[in-house]
């Protein structure tokens, strides 16, 4: 019991030479590999297919419009930004995505083949949220990209390229926002669907558009400041409180930053330390 | 704590009010370490703590010298097979062995080359190319073998790696882990069957309701086995007279009637299957059908830890 422990075992055929080559992977090579996985696995399913389908559903409506004189201009391009991307596939999109990243390995087990190895526990969630983030923010950006050819081409292109720039740093900022604030209800909630369809949709979705201050408290709020809009307040309660004037740009931007930054590291720290299933 | 491979101290693990492990001690420094005991033993829950994949409640639990939480220094020396058997059903064999040998940190083409090594090493080469889900059970136990083979690992922590293969392919993985056992790579591994530990090692641990009843040699533990009543049942057309007649064997210690049903307890199984055999070839009580009660390491259990019961 008390004997030193024997010194490695001698490699198998091919391992000498593979193990001096080796290299613990970093942080970021390994999230980019489980980021990898993760997409593999999700991209995969058949429902996740069919939310492809429905992301052309806004270029189908952007044709036409365009064609029966609907829309068509900086106009139309903002009220698809705010109410298809931002309100539907931004919200919706990185609901189910960022909610899988966390729970779905825990619940499949899965979880147990990355754990065991020589990768640290964070970089194992950051690896897929960051997967999360980057395939909404360029699936959207695409697609945005798609609506504003169709709301603004071909005549005008050029000169609604700030405009684009401006939605897709949007949509950039919503991605990372929403990744991480899903990320943590998975992260917190046992069955974590349901806190999330009430953040995405109640608080999101409704309280961004209150009058008064509380859209403040809503990251779509500072969201559609940056697109230059803001709250589109309804109903009785806008003969008591004002409607909120759009934050300032830069107000907005370090919000969003903060955020991004805070809900992305509580996720990643506390799913770092949840045990295997 | 000392320099053994495997060793706890003061180690317990509770889930909410569920205590799975209760002040768990051992020191071992055997290479193959069989670890023995019943369902809900805490066996799986032991080895998963020694993978870093759960966190002690309390005390201390060590693989190789290393406490194994969070322990990236040790998961690169280590390979796990889990129990369960869950999987990323669309990859093919290849790839999944492949991917997680690509995060020992091997470049691609070396954790491919490492990968189909592994597959080889457990006869799984020719379904390398085929997605997980197509595999039978006994394939896909000995992919989570060659997963957790294919970077060389210098420890083995293997969950119940024999249930589900065919008689065939235990004799080759037990042959496996013995080689791999003698090249000096510390296996520790579970099963609920005695027999298969014994074909790899001859030092077990051996644990009941999240407690270590006992470790050591194989022998003293089989010694403690067959000093265990053994109980068998009996169906037959007569057995009121057979019940009678049984009592009448010298080492049958007990006997109770169960309707159509005899259930004895001997000392000496042998003697009494070829009494009964003699009783069930003379037609005398119509014996139907007989069964052993206690072939499985549950029974053994019960009897191990309920020493006051006797």
């Amino acid at each position: 019991m008390s004997a030193p422990a024997p010194s490695p075992p001698p490699p198998a055929e091919g391992l000498a030479e593979a193990l001096a080559r080796r290299r613990l992977p970093g942080a970021l090579e390994a999230g980019w590999l489980l980021g990898r996985v993760f997409f593999r696995q999700v991209l995969g399913r058949r429902r996740v297919l069919w939310a492809g389908l429905v992301m052309l559903v806004p270029l189908g409506m952007a044709i036409y419009a365009r064609a029966t004189g609907g829309g068509s201009g900086e106009g139309f391009f903002l009220e698809m930004t705010v109410n298809v991307f931002l309100q539907f596939f931004s919200l919706g999109l990185t609901l189910y995505l960022a909610v899988s990243a966390v729970r779905d390995e825990h619940e499949d087990r899965t979880i147990v083949f990355l754990l065991a190895r020589p990768v640290e526990r964070w970089v194992i969630l950051a690896g897929k949220l960051g997967a999360v983030a980057a395939v909404v923010a360029l699936g959207q950006a695409l697609l945005a990209c798609g609506v504003y050819a169709v709301a603004f081409g071909p005549g005008g292109l050029l000169a609604g390229l700030p405009r684009l720039a401006n939605v897709l740093g949007v949509l950039t900022l919503a991605a990372l926002v929403y990744t991480g604030l899903f990320g943590l209800c998975g992260v917190l909630f046992r069955h974590p669907m349901i806190p999330a369809l009430v953040v995405a949709f109640g608080w999101e979705g409704a309280v961004a558009n209150l009058p008064g201050a509380f859209p403040r408290l809503t990251a779509m709020f500072y969201l559609k400041s940056l697109l230059g809009l803001g709250p589109e307040a309804h109903g009785l309660l806008t003969l008591l409180l004002p409607a909120t004037a759009p934050a300032a740009a830069l107000t907005a931007l370090a919000v969003l930053g903060v955020a991004a930054a805070a809900l992305l590291g509580l996720a990643v720290s506390l799913g770092a330390r949840k045990e295997a299933p | 704590m000392g320099s053994a491979r495997v060793q706890a101290s003061g180690l317990c693990k509770w889930y909410g009010p569920v205590v799975a492990l209760n002040d768990l001690g051992f020191a071992v420094q055997a290479p193959v370490v069989g670890l023995l005991g019943p369902n809900g033993a805490g066996k799986s829950t032991l080895l998963k703590l020694l993978c870093g994949q759960l966190r002690p409640s309390k005390g201390e639990v060590r693989l190789l010298g290393e406490a194994p939480w969070d322990n990236r220094r040790l998961m690169a020396r280590l390979g796990y097979c889990p129990e369960h058997d869950r999987f990323y059903e669309d990859m093919p064999a290849l790839e999944f062995v492949a991917l997680l040998t690509r995060l020992h940190g091997f470049d691609s083409p070396d954790a491919a080359r490492l990968a189909r090594a592994a597959l080889a090493e457990v006869e799984l080469e020719e379904v390398a190319a085929r997605p997980i889900r197509a595999l039978s059970h006994g394939m896909r136990q000995r992919l989570k073998l060659a997963q957790a083979l294919a970077h060389g690992p210098e420890a083995l922590v293997l969950d119940e790696p024999l249930s589900g293969l065919d008689p065939l392919q235990r004799a080759r993985v037990i042959e496996l882990l013995r080689r791999l056992g003698d090249r000096g790579v510390s296996v520790l591994i579970s099963s609920h069957v005695l027999h298969e530990l014994e074909a790899m090692t001859d030092h077990i641990l051996l644990l009941s309701r999240g407690r270590m009843l006992a470790q050591g040699a194989v022998g003293e533990v089989r010694a403690l086995i067959d000093a265990h009543p053994h109980r068998i049942a009996l169906e037959a057309a007569r057995p009121r007279e057979l019940g009678r007649e049984l009592l009448s064997f010298e080492d049958v210690v007990r006997v109770e009637l169960e309707g159509a049903r005899v259930v004895i307890e001997t000392r000496s199984p042998d003697t009494c299957y070829e009494r009964i055999g003699e009783l069930a070839a003379s037609g005398a009580f119509g014996i139907r059908a007989m069964l052993s009660l206690d072939d499985n390491m549950e029974a053994v259990f019960r009897y191990l830890v309920q020493p006051e019961e006797r």
